[in-house]
């Protein structure tokens, strides 16, 4: 995996838009829990990056994720 | 004996005012909500009037998240419920991190949460949502529909809300019965608390379901009327002659109704009572009243029993008027039977002809109204009987202006789609 495609700022984009309020601090490293996105708005944001890359992430997979990194690199495997 | 139920909160949101002192102030003063529909083009449409709320400032009550989830309906329930429940002295038991929470910080929790329900209904739910994400969903495929879509939907979602938002584990549910809905929630309330199921219940109704496809759905069954001679605020018109029709309104009203003793106990204004409930259908037709009015003859006549009062003790009659040939007719004969000839002596008023029609809301918010009729002796006018149907024999309209007097005893009647009746007795507290 390359890091050129970073996901963290598009993650930032998507979450405010979805959760409508702003990401700014946010970190690979941030816990999704602790930035206050519950379970549906997360699905809405997996969908959201789903859409943006024609991917579809297994629920399997999303069981593992806790931080803003976990997600990015699930999506940044699929696409790169 | 029953437990006696109390009236300690109001609160609205109505074409004629977003809380109940403006809705109220404009009612007495004959005012109309109607206007020409401006949000969407009217090519097609049989009707090119509606009854809208203005300036409603949803991030007052609702974060930009929650405002995209919830639909319009539930927006206005919530807005109606902060009201009532500021009003009712219950403000405190907001949660502290809302929208609004924090002013209401140290005001004191006066209720054991467990014992306070909430019946916030809507006869429609979401329509907004409802079109919105299944647009969304044509446009991009089924994976792109919100995953908000059913909580936002859900026509129990304005109870959800308003019980989340203040924290109630009472009981809590929405029921529908069309253009009976706000009436059915208050007098089950009523009856909950008489049952002792709980000490307080926030009830109410609500809708805001003036899109271009419901607006085809009633004008296409020839239900809704248009602007009078070009003037919109003529177009409801209960009682006269020439009433062709409803106006479809939007709109929220909440009660906040009490065991007697419980508000007593707590120091709470008591500002009326709910002395008596019907309930009844017609089961004969979809959406044609039963001819003489039989189903809400039941209903008020249940009113009066269950209160232990006789017709001569009413003072005042709200009834469910909505301005169509029928429906109007229907109704007079039912109250001529309960009341027979003194029925030329009891005022009546029709709300609707300054609200339009807020459909699931109606029966709150016009009970609202009754309930300030009873605190301050005053009875708002009819607007548009210009020429008074002459089918309907010899009645009281009050047209004009407001008509003043002390009143001890009030009816609401509602009427909804389904033949669904459902009759409200207020007392005053004089």
């Amino acid at each position: 995996m390359s890091d050129t495609k970073d996901l963290l700022p598009l993650f930032k984009s998507v979450a405010e838009r979805v959760d409508r309020r702003s990401f700014e601090t946010v970190t690979r490293e941030s816990v999704i829990t602790d930035l206050g996105i519950d379970s549906l708005s997360m699905m809405q944001i997996v969908g959201e990056m789903e859409t943006e890359f024609s991917i579809q992430i297994p629920d399997e997979d999303l069981v593992e994720i806790v931080t803003v990194g976990d997600l990015c690199s699930k999506v940044e495997r699929r696409v790169g | 004996m029953a437990r006696r139920v109390a009236i300690t909160g109001l609160g609205a949101v109505t074409p004629l005012g977003n809380d109940v002192p403006t809705f109220w102030r404009r009612l007495l003063a004959g005012e109309s909500g109607v206007g020409f529909i401006r949000e969407f083009p009217i090519d097609g449409l049989r009707s090119d009037v509606s009854a809208s709320v203005v300036d409603f400032d949803a991030e007052r009550y609702l974060t930009k998240k929650e405002a995209e989830i919830y639909g319009r309906v539930t927006q206005l329930s919530l807005a109606a419920a902060v009201e009532a429940m500021d009003h009712a002295g219950l403000g405190g038991l907001m949660k502290p991190d809302v929208p609004g929470g924090e002013a209401r910080m140290g005001l004191g929790v006066p209720v054991e949460r467990a014992r306070v329900g909430c019946l916030m209904s809507t006869g429609q739910g979401s329509v907004d949502i409802f079109e919105q994400q299944i647009e969304r969903s044509r446009e991009r495929g089924p994976r792109a529909v919100s995953p908000f879509f059913i909580p936002g939907v859900m026509p129990n979602s304005g109870t959800a809300l308003v019980s989340m938002r203040f924290g109630l584990m009472g009981p809590s549910y929405n029921l529908a019965s069309a253009c009976a809905t706000g009436t059915h929630s208050i007098a089950t309330g009523a009856l909950m608390i008489e049952a002792g199921l709980a000490d307080v219940m926030l009830v109410g109704g609500a809708e805001a379901a003036t899109r271009i496809n419901t607006l085809a759905g009633f004008g296409n069954a020839r239900a809704l009327t248009r602007a009078k001679d070009g003037d919109p605020t003529r177009s409801s018109r209960p009682f006269d002659v020439d009433r062709s029709g409803f106006v479809m309104g939007e709109g929220a009203g909440v009660l906040v109704l009490e065991a007697r003793e419980h508000a007593e106990a707590r120091g709470a204004t008591v500002l009326a009572e709910v002395a008596g409930y019907g309930m009844s259908s017609d089961g004969e037709h979809l959406t044609r009243p039963h001819e003489d009015g039989l189903g809400i003859r039941l209903a008020v006549e249940q009113a009066l029993a269950r209160a232990g009062l006789a017709p001569d003790s009413i003072d005042y009659v709200n009834p469910h008027a909505t301005s169509t040939p029928a429906g109007d007719v229907a109704e007079i004969r039912a109250l001529r039977a309960v009341f027979g000839e003194r029925l030329a002596k009891v005022p009546l008023s029709a709300t609707k002809s300054l609200l339009g029609h807020l459909l699931g809301g109606a029966g709150a918010v016009e009970s609202i109204a009754v309930v300030r009729s009873l605190v301050e002796g005053a009875i708002h006018p009819s607007l548009n009987v210009d020429n008074l149907d002459p089918a309907l024999g010899d009645v009281d309209v009050v047209r004009g202006a407001p008509r003043r007097g002390p009143l001890r005893h009030a009816l609401k009647i509602s009427a909804g789609f389904g033949g669904h009746n459902c009759a409200l007795l207020f007392s005053s507290m004089r």
